[in-house]
């Protein structure tokens, strides 16, 4: 008895073992640590723009997208380890790659690398090349390195036009305020896992004013409440500093729980109403003929007398 | 006068009741069959017991092919249990007089097999300690509470049209097993219900014979078309189809038919009753086999050509499979070996005689249950979507040891119960016999006093 | 249908391999315990019984029952009733972009680390595709499609499988009697059966169930995807969206009309993702309307390889 039990254990340990492994195997056997094949053209070519302060911020706003996932923020040894994806900060890498090596990288893919070659324009590309080797000292970046302002946001909200004044300033060293005059605001929505963006290509006027007009079909929740937060597009020059306001502008949530109709996928509760009557007039009706025969059984005896 | 009542000289009551007591005071070769049934039901109680303690995963099931010998056997049996109903109520009911020998046999089958397909649910149920959730949490919405009802409803029902005809046989066995156990006297004596032979007791029993015969029909169908459900209530491909339920009622009448013919078979030569159960009664079988089996054909016709016709994407792969894949050598031998065959042959008076009877309902039972086998299997073999990212063990499928010696228990199982059945009350009615024979109730209500003096 | 699982020709990164199980294994363990264990455990008194309790790492710890509220921890019965009733007001919604997938697995393994199940098992399974004729194959991750009519809980006899009012189809363990009709039922092969002990059976032994992750794992029992609703409770992303390095699954509630992409974290308007990118469900002809959206595998950002062929070795016939 003990004997085949055993064997049966011992027979499904080993398959679950061999299956694991197996599978281990398998799943992550995909080239992660394939050689870059770098053509030597590559290493001298010369970027068809230039490097400057304000081409290496775009090439950080298109990296924090698509790159840090992997790569995380170049020199903080963020990279996913697991896939083998270098710090792009990292002093070993930056040595051994041209601006050109980089873009050529980045524009071809390797491995769990993927190319961009179509998803970005040639100057994009370049941009993020830029931004890349920003992190290597001897990389020449030309213009004046930008200074982040001081700025703030002011937000006053209409209600009876829906629409959202933001005046955004600068204060400078000596303490006076200026208008921050042309320059981009982003109206985000709060949602449960992010802010999302519902502005379009909103810039401040001469005074440091921009309005927004909140679109209609934004869902807020049962009350229609929604948060509003505004912020400056160029975070660099003028801060993260964002404004929140609360609103209830949004569609109202019309909220009905599903689980309270009766339905054939609901709970035992929720039973159809047809499928109630049905089963129990069938199952009634057959146990109450049962139950009469049975009952009739036990006459027997009387008939007999 | 039918034509076998003339083959066969009149009987008398006495010769009637001491032909067929026989058998339950002579227990000659019943210890071994006994253990040899009991010695099965132990091997798979031990399975059941190492299934219990390693869960499911001594099965061959995975997550794709997740119901597997267990749940075709339970079509099996299910399907095996409906020739009560066809036999003792059906046939019954329309005044065909040729079933009154084969007609507890065939209740008898259906007890047995009723009362083991609802164990071999428990069999496959991965927490079968949880059982009692079926009735705390019940969804009525679920097919499966549908058929645990039904099939419950099914037992009790069987019970009562295995009982009600056996009552006016009571004091016959009271009268001739003086000589045996107690316990045996004390069965007689509860089951008597104080029957003793009074026009109105008769006139009473069967008015309730007639009722229950009646209900059974409608309760009958509905087991064996919400065992149906089960399947083509899924979006599978093989189990998506309307024709199910009719398809599923056919193949049963197959499959309990079968069962009845090797049942005639064994008692009419080991229970020596080859004058009551005769050449005429396999013959009219065997007649009413060819009907069955060529309606079950039209349904088979159509569940198989009507799809392979259109050659859908999603039922492509499984058709091939069954046509000339890995399950075409069983697929055909069923279709051919256990369906087609089995009609032509017995299209032939000389098929129709017990032995050659004996060994094509043996070919048309072996073939019913790898029907079953094929209906379940195969279908959970090609899901929607690939199977993938899995031991290869997933995507295959092949019943071990465990399976199959539980399995085997529920078969003993059946079995044993059919036995104990047979070795309790006569296989054959008394009094439906006598009554058949032009002997009047009077006269049978004369013999049992007699024999009391 | 019978695939070998056979590793790469690649034998200089074992050390990598080895590393990066261990990453993922970390990197899968989220929080259980909503915003994790904190304060001070010396600030209250000790009832003396003591319940086990997933920290915030994946790992069992032994806490004493009167802590349980204060680091915001529930007990089986509460985590039941609100593991059945689901979040009001919410409608999560799962958007898959087949066009960023590169079978990384990472959702797979994530998502087994946090359910306790082992490499063979699957709530979500990368499959590998294609539609047919001369197309081209494809990856697609296949969760469970949190049906809004779902074949599975129509079968279950005894209510363990259901649909939560915020739209999730989970599973009650602790109620299954392990018929597996679910599993016959489900057209899209989304749910999974524990045929044995689950994985580390014994670590789990005392752990407080919890219906919205399925752990501790019930041998007898079918478990399935959960869109990590233990995740969703606190306002996180489910396991498998947030391990994703490729951007493949955007996640949020369709009340909000929002999706977040686990990977950047941008958040965008989901009919518009959906509108835009010709998105579409998987069978619907079947009628289960699911919750879980795919974007075609257009202009994709990697060629498909599996074993090193670019083809799709095809099943038989």
């Amino acid at each position: 008895m003990i004997n085949h039990k055993n064997i049966t254990m011992k027979y499904i340990n080993i398959n679950r073992k061999v299956t694991a492994l197996l599978f281990i195997l398998m799943t992550f056997s995909t080239s992660l640590n394939a050689q870059w094949n770098i053509p030597k053209e590559a290493k001298n070519s010369i970027p068809p723009v230039e490097a400057t302060y304000k081409t290496v911020e775009e090439g950080k706003v298109l990296f924090q997208k698509n790159c840090i996932s992997c790569h995380g923020i170049p020199g903080k040894g963020e990279n996913n380890k697991a896939i083998n994806a270098t710090d792009l900060g990292d002093e070993s890498y930056q040595l051994k790659h041209t601006v050109g090596e980089v873009f050529y990288q980045f524009n071809t893919g390797m491995g769990a690398m993927p190319s961009f070659k179509n998803r970005f324009s040639e100057e994009e590309k370049w941009h993020i090349a830029f931004y890349v080797k920003s992190f290597d000292n001897s990389f020449k970046i030309s213009g004046e390195r930008i200074k982040t302002l001081n700025a703030n946001l002011k937000m006053s909200i209409n209600d009876s036009d829906k629409t959202i004044k933001v005046t955004a300033t600068v204060t400078d060293d000596n303490g006076s305020i200026n208008a921050a005059a042309n320059t981009k605001i982003n109206f985000y929505v709060k949602r449960i896992f992010g802010n999302m963006p519902v502005s379009e290509d909103i810039k401040t006027n001469e005074d440091g004013i921009a309005v927004f007009k909140f679109p209609d079909d934004i869902p807020g929740d049962e009350k229609g409440k929604i948060k509003i937060i505004a912020g400056f597009e160029d975070t660099d020059r003028y801060g993260k500093n964002t404004e929140t306001a609360e609103v209830t502008w949004g569609k109202v949530l019309h909220y009905e729980n599903p689980n309270l109709k009766r339905t054939l996928w609901g709970s035992n509760k929720r039973v159809p109403v047809w499928l109630l009557i049905t089963y129990l007039s069938v199952t009634l009706g057959v146990w109450f003929v049962i139950f009469y025969v049975a009952f009739q059984i036990t006459r027997i005896k009387n008939a007999g007398k | 006068m039918s034509e076998g009542k003339n083959n066969v000289s009149k009987k008398t009551l006495n010769t009637i009741v001491s032909d067929l007591t026989r058998p339950i005071k002579n227990h000659y070769g019943f210890t071994p069959w006994i253990l040899f049934l009991t010695g099965i039901i132990l091997l798979g109680l031990f399975a059941y017991i190492i299934q219990l303690k390693n869960g499911l995963g001594v099965t061959a099931m995975r997550d794709y092919v997740s119901w597997g010998l267990y749940i075709s056997s339970f079509i099996f049996f299910i399907a095996t249990a409906l020739i009560g109903m066809l036999i003792s109520a059906v046939l019954g009911l329309i005044g065909i007089k040729w079933i009154t020998p084969i007609s507890r046999i065939a209740e008898m089958i259906a007890l047995g097999f009723a009362m083991w397909a609802g164990l071999i649910i428990i069999f496959d149920m991965g927490r079968p300690d949880r059982i009692l959730n079926i009735f705390m949490h019940g969804r009525l919405q679920s097919p499966i509470v549908w058929d645990i009802t039904v099939v419950n409803t099914y037992v009790v029902i069987s019970i009562l049209l295995f009982l009600l005809p056996l009552i006016p046989d009571i004091p016959f066995l009271k009268k001739t097993m003086k000589d045996q156990p107690t316990w045996k006297q004390k069965i007689y004596n509860l089951l008597s219900f104080g029957f003793v032979g009074r026009p109105e007791q008769y006139a009473l029993i069967k008015r309730l014979i007639r009722i229950t015969a009646i209900l059974i029909v409608p309760v009958a169908l509905a087991i064996h078309t919400v065992t149906s459900w089960l399947f083509a209530s899924t979006l599978r491909v093989g189990w998506d189809s309307t024709i199910f339920g009719p398809y599923y009622v056919t193949g049963a009448f197959v499959t309990g038919g079968a069962a009845v013919v090797i049942a005639m078979f064994v008692f009419s030569r080991d229970f020596r009753l080859k004058n009551y159960i005769t050449d005429f009664h396999f013959d009219k079988m065997g007649r009413l086999m060819v009907l069955l089996m060529l309606v079950y054909l039209y349904f088979n016709i159509n569940e198989f050509l009507v799809p392979g016709y259109k050659m859908k994407l999603a039922e492509k792969p499984h058709l091939y499979e069954l046509f000339q894949g890995d399950f075409a050598l069983m697929f055909w031998l069923v279709q051919i070996g256990g369906l087609v065959l089995p009609v032509i042959l017995l299209l032939f008076k000389k098929m129709r005689k017990p032995v050659p009877s004996l060994v094509i309902a043996v070919a048309v039972i072996i073939g019913a249950f790898f029907k079953r086998y094929i209906i379940t299997i195969p279908t959970l073999l090609h899901p929607h979507l690939p199977i993938q990212n899995v031991p290869e063990e997933f995507s295959t499928y092949w019943p071990t040891p465990i399976e199959w010696s539980i399995t085997m228990m529920a078969v003993a199982g059946a079995l044993l119960i059919i036995t104990i059945l047979a070795k309790l009350f006569p296989v054959i009615p008394i009094w439906e016999t006598a009554y058949e024979e032009g002997i009047t109730t009077e006269e049978m209500n004369e013999f049992v006093k007699k024999e009391n003096d | 249908m019978k695939r070998k699982n056979k590793p790469e020709n690649n034998n200089k990164n074992k050390t990598s391999r080895r590393e990066f199980l261990k990453k993922g294994l970390l990197a899968g363990a989220g929080t259980v315990l909503g915003g994790g264990v904190v304060g001070s455990f010396n600030a209250f008194a000790e009832s003396g019984d003591t319940i086990k309790v997933l920290g915030p790492d994946g790992k069992v710890m032994s806490v004493d029952k009167s802590h349980l509220k204060e680091i915001g921890a529930r007990t089986e019965k509460q985590m039941q009733k609100e593991g059945r009733d689901g979040i009001p007001g919410r409608k999560w919604v799962k958007v898959i972009d087949l066009s960023k997938c590169k079978n990384a697995r990472m959702c797979m393994a994530a998502c087994q680390n946090a359910h306790q199940l082992r490499p063979d098992q699957h709530h979500v399974n990368v499959l590998r595709m294609d539609r047919g004729g001369e197309t081209a194959p494809f990856f697609m991750p296949k969760p469970c499609q949190h049906c809004d009519d779902p074949p599975c809980t129509k079968v279950c006899p005894v209510d363990a499988t259901f649909k939560r009012q915020d739209g999730l189809v989970l599973i009650d363990n602790e109620r299954c009697i392990g018929c597996r009709f679910c599993i016959a039922a489900c057209p899209y092969s989304a749910r999974i059966f524990n045929w044995t002990e689950p994985k580390d059976a014994e670590k789990y032994e005392d752990v407080e169930y919890n219906v919205e992750l399925n752990v501790p794992q019930k041998k007898g029992t079918v478990s399935k995807c959960l869109f990590s609703a233990d995740l969703l409770r606190i306002d996180k992303m489910p396991y498998c969206v947030t391990a994703c390095p490729n951007g493949v699954y955007w996640f949020g509630d369709e009340n909000e009309n929002a999706v977040t992409n686990g990977t950047t974290k941008e958040t965008v308007n989901f009919k518009k993702l959906l509108k835009d990118n010709a998105a579409y469900v998987l069978m619907p002809e079947l009628g289960t309307e699911p919750r879980v959206y795919y974007l075609p595998e257009k202009d994709r950002m990697f060629p498909f390889v599996y074993e090193g062929s670019t083809e799709l070795k095809k099943d038989k016939h």
